[in-house]
């Protein structure tokens, strides 16, 4: 079995325009997230997916592997799909490029629990929420799943009830998703489902079509950064980032 | 309901043709007892 990583990026994000480029700590972005993610021993390679010519260069400049796709992708779930035909896989794993945190453990448990179960045909990670402010937070997308821990729904509305905080779990989507090779095929032809576009989420279009989605809890702290102000908060957490400090010498003594 | 869906159950929903109203409150018994004036369902069995 072979497992490759995908990070999709392009430079028009609404809120943030250019922000996989954006600096931080001295390096582009997506190379935090490429250089963190390729530390997981079951990909086989790293590669990232833009519609940038921009993107691209900076990707080939810093030594990574980059696929130019079509500019014409709403979900960044069609644009890891398009690019994943030009790679030879059996597994591939979509990596958001704005989690400058990620732990590539994080990504060998999405890469053990897909290998783990092959009637699975995806698996997404999540972690729990522990502050009410992500809760009620659009940006964060939280996700209810079932006793065996396949999704039922994702919102970016408060799920499940807001009554129960504080004695309920709550489930934080994250943007690393785990695909078998034909299934990210399949899903790309199914047409977009209206769960999908109302609530602006991918992963709905596998449930709304019937298909399992596996959630994976990760023990590891997430971050994702949505604005420039959100930059200098992940550069703070950086700086006392262990593994960044091994990548980059990163740490202050 | 939230039972059988989180054991992994399909639950089929439908959408009702008919009026439901559901009787929640006391102020909600008056509500359908005007519904119930006009019901022909009602003077089949009472």
């Amino acid at each position: 079995m072979k497992t490759v990583g995908i990070i999709p990026a392009r430079m028009a994000a609404s809120r943030f325009p250019g922000k996989p480029l954006a600096v931080l700590a001295g390096r582009p972005m997506v190379e935090h997230v490429y250089r963190r993610v390729e530390r997981c021993p079951h990909l086989a390679e790293v590669h990232l997916a833009t519609c940038d010519q921009e993107i691209y260069d900076a990707v080939r400049a810093f030594g990574g592997r980059a696929i130019m796709t079509a500019n014409t992708h709403v979900r960044c779930t069609d644009r890891v799909a398009e690019a994943a035909r030009s790679v030879e896989a059996d597994i591939v794993v979509n990596i958001q490029g704005d989690e400058p945190l990620i732990h590539p453990n994080a990504i060998t448990q999405l890469c053990e629990a897909i290998l783990a179960d092959p009637d699975v045909p995806c698996v997404n990670l999540c972690n729990i929420i522990t502050d009410e402010a992500d809760f009620r937070n659009p940006n964060q997308i939280k996700a209810v799943c079932d006793q065996a821990w396949n999704a039922l729904y994702m919102s970016r509305q408060p799920i499940p009830t807001m009554k129960q905080w504080g004695r309920t779990r709550v489930l934080r989507q994250l943007g690393m998703v785990a695909f078998r090779k034909d299934f990210l095929e399949t899903f790309g032809q199914l047409s977009p489902t209206p769960l999908e576009q109302a609530e602006s989420i991918d992963m709905l279009r596998a449930i709304e079509h019937g298909y399992r989605l596996r959630m994976v809890v990760s023990p590891y702290e997430s971050f994702g950064v949505d604005t420039p102000e959100d930059l200098r908060v992940a550069e703070g957490r950086l700086a006392s980032d262990e593994l960044a400090a091994e990548l980059f010498g990163l740490v202050k003594k | 309901m939230m039972r059988a869906v989180e054991q992994g159950y399909l639950v089929r929903m439908i959408e009702a043709r008919a009026t439901v109203i559901g009787v929640d409150v006391p102020g909600g018994v008056q509500r359908v007892e005007a519904v119930l004036a006009s019901d022909p369902l009602v003077r089949e069995y009472m």
